[in-house]
């Protein structure tokens, strides 16, 4: 597969038919990846793939495509399929336009957890040479036992895994996305609120949430403004519980649930809980999920004449 | 200096009886996370940790501090400030290179300027540490002048030699008066126990920080652009950076609030006028090495850099300052 992936990149930047390609490269530990740029047919030997690919490189982007020149202004970028969602939602919200990125889809059979590398740091253990298949499915990131797009669903080329060339796809194994969701819900207010304040209590204001985010690409962040200043920028109670509300609200409709913003958090705050929950208040009421299509209108964005409530007449 | 052997049971009263008397601060478990945190009970002290997820420094320059209040009494404004607790607190389980970071906050908050808040808290405070016998392959204090054995900056070291039993070394009187009167005198033999741990820690950090020299002829090189390309600008390194010391302040109503701010963040230069000399994301990130490798050196006369490698092992997308250094002077000799 990583054969595949550097010979279509190279193909790639040799055609001139991008600029430069994001892409993940072995991390100085030799166990995690890191994202990289690739402009040059002779840099590709260090693009690499594996299970240690979690970063969503669509939050890369915006920025990226401001530096491609022409002639070649596109961007190539590899993308999962749950990373693709994201790029969706950018096209749908006019940040990228769909002919300016090329977009490399890998099949994926999901992500590990970064569990073992923290145990690492916490127990002092070393890593133990992962035994490939052995218990992967504890390995697996949260967010990818729900998986259902193995294979993403738009790309303009796709890297096949071969160890399933020929073979079915791979089946999502029967996970109810919202279990941990439902879990909370079925607390009392007063439980909830007591597990939310735990929670944000620990919150450093590092805003490693936002920046980390595909979707949060606000030229100024509310978080940011000082007049007024409507969030406290201390970290506090108070202004973290509004910080992480306010974040939470504003992807409503919009998060595609890449799960990017609590893998970021270094104080492990399960962010993916309080989105997905919004996630899913917009499936029910606006029987929508963001990152699906590129050319539908986010719910909390559009409007409808025959829509029932007065105040938006 | 005095030293001796005390058994795990002592080290439990010792915790017990700190308990009572001061402020105890040590490592605990909290879900996946190893924080500092006050002991409620000493069988909750985490002594098997490589090291804690935050610095101790937040116990001396606290994420959010109020400073002073307004107050408006009988027409007349005044200032007021709220009355610290003096009682004697006690941060137990602090690594050698977290201590040794806060030799180099001595530097910026009781040099020039005397910062009575951090100082009160420095006052009262002793540093216990625990020598490193599992330093992490992140790790690189050997080569910025520490080590996991290190003493400097603490007030007691404390060695974890197996077997239930800890050499303890004073190195400050406030160090050793935690430890009257209990243990035995340490031995030849576990004497050369503690030497061969420090020499075995010592060979499990590979990791080497080497930067030039000289920064300064490399400042508008585009290396800097180049390697803050994949950097997000978020506040993971230099918030969890036990010496990193930027803040800001802010009044929430009549109080007067000092808070962690981070070189990271596009805001950090912006202003008044909405000017912003660090718009863009390679100055502020050659902004936080410069700061560290070049600036603190020239004021200060040392690198501030310990090499406790939290930075390395947090970043959400894996920019490691290290690699980064080194690179860049390996560049420069290449010229």
């Amino acid at each position: 597969m990583i054969k595949r992936l550097q010979e279509k990149v190279g193909k790639l930047l040799r055609e001139k038919k991008v600029a430069l390609v994001i892409g993940y490269e072995m991390a100085g530990d030799g166990i995690s990846t890191t994202p990289c740029f690739i402009e040059r047919e002779d840099e590709v030997e260090r693009l690499v793939w594996n299970e240690h690919c979690v970063y969503n490189l669509s939050r890369y982007l915006i920025e990226t495509r401001e530096l491609a020149s022409s002639p070649s202004p596109k961007i190539g970028v590899v993308a999962k399929g749950c990373d693709v969602k994201s790029i969706i939602g950018l096209i749908q919200e006019n940040q990228i336009k769909r002919d300016e990125v090329v977009i490399i889809g890998m099949e994926c059979e999901g992500q590990f957890d970064v569990e073992g590398e923290r145990q690492f740091k916490v127990e002092g253990l070393k890593l133990k040479d992962k035994d490939k298949d052995k218990d992967k499915e504890g390995k697996l990131l949260e967010k990818c036992k729900a998986c259902e797009v193995h294979i993403p669903k738009v790309y303009d080329l796709l890297i096949k895994d071969d160890r399933n060339s020929g073979a079915p796809e791979p089946q999502s194994p029967e996970v109810n996305a919202y279990a941990q969701v439902e879990e909370l819900e079925g607390k009392s207010q007063e439980e909830r609120w007591q597990y939310w304040k735990k929670e944000f209590a620990r919150c450093i204001k590092c805003y490693a949430c936002r920046q980390v985010c595909p979707l949060c690409f606000c030229p100024q962040c509310i978080a940011d403004q000082t007049l007024p200043q409507w969030i406290s920028p201390s970290p506090s109670l108070k202004g973290n519980t509004t910080w992480n509300i306010v974040r939470a609200f504003h992807l409503a409709g919009r998060c595609i649930d890449c799960g990017e913003c609590e893998r970021a958090c270094p104080m492990k705050i399960p962010l993916r809980k309080i989105n997905k929950k919004l996630g899913k208040e917009i499936k029910e009421m606006f029987d929508y999920e963001a990152g699906l299509d590129s050319e539908a209108k986010p719910p909390l964005a559009d409007f409808k004449l025959e829509d029932p409530e007065e105040f938006i007449r | 200096m005095t030293e001796k052997i005390v058994s795990k049971e002592d080290l439990k009263k010792i915790l017990e009886g700190l308990m009572k008397t001061s402020e105890l601060l040590a490592p605990g478990k909290e879900g996946d996370l190893v924080l500092f945190k006050p002991v409620k009970n000493p069988e909750e002290v985490f002594f098997a940790y490589p090291n804690s997820l935050k610095p101790v420094k937040e116990f001396f320059f606290p994420p959010r501090e109020e400073l002073f209040k307004h107050e408006i009494r009988e027409g007349k404004v005044g200032l007021s400030s709220e009355h610290q607790e003096n009682r004697k607190r006690v941060i137990w389980g602090v690594r050698p290179c977290d201590a040794k970071s806060l030799l180099m906050f001595d530097k910026m908050f009781d040099g020039e300027y005397k910062d009575s808040y951090y100082l009160e808290k420095r006052a009262k405070s002793v540093l216990v540490g625990l020598a490193c016998n599992e330093p992490l392959d992140s790790c690189f204090c050997l080569s910025l002048n520490a080590g996991p054995h290190a003493k400097e900056g603490l007030d007691v070291l404390i060695t974890d030699l197996g077997d239930d039993s800890y050499l303890v070394e004073g190195i400050t009187a406030k160090g050793e008066e935690l430890f009257q009167g209990c243990g035995k005198e340490s031995g030849e033999g576990e004497r050369t126990r503690k030497k061969e741990l420090e020499e075995a820690a010592k060979k499990k950090i590979r990791k080497t920080c080497q930067p030039p020299p000289d920064l300064e002829s490399f400042f508008e090189d585009p290396y800097w652009e180049k390697v803050s390309r994949k950097c997000i600008s978020c506040g993971v390194c230099t918030y969890l950076c036990p010496t990193c010391f930027c803040f800001d302040l802010s009044y929430e109503g009549r109080d007067c609030i000092r808070f962690w701010d981070s070189c990271s963040f596009s805001p950090f230069t912006k202003m008044t006028s909405g000017e912003n000399p660090r718009r863009e994301k390679k100055t502020r990130y050659r902004q936080r090495v410069y700061h560290k490798f070049s600036y603190f050196k020239k004021n200060f006369g040392e690198i501030a850099c310990v090499g406790c490698g939290r930075c390395l092992r947090e970043c959400p997308v894996k920019v490691d300052i290290v690699e980064i250094v080194n690179q860049c002077s390996k560049d420069k000799t290449k010229d």
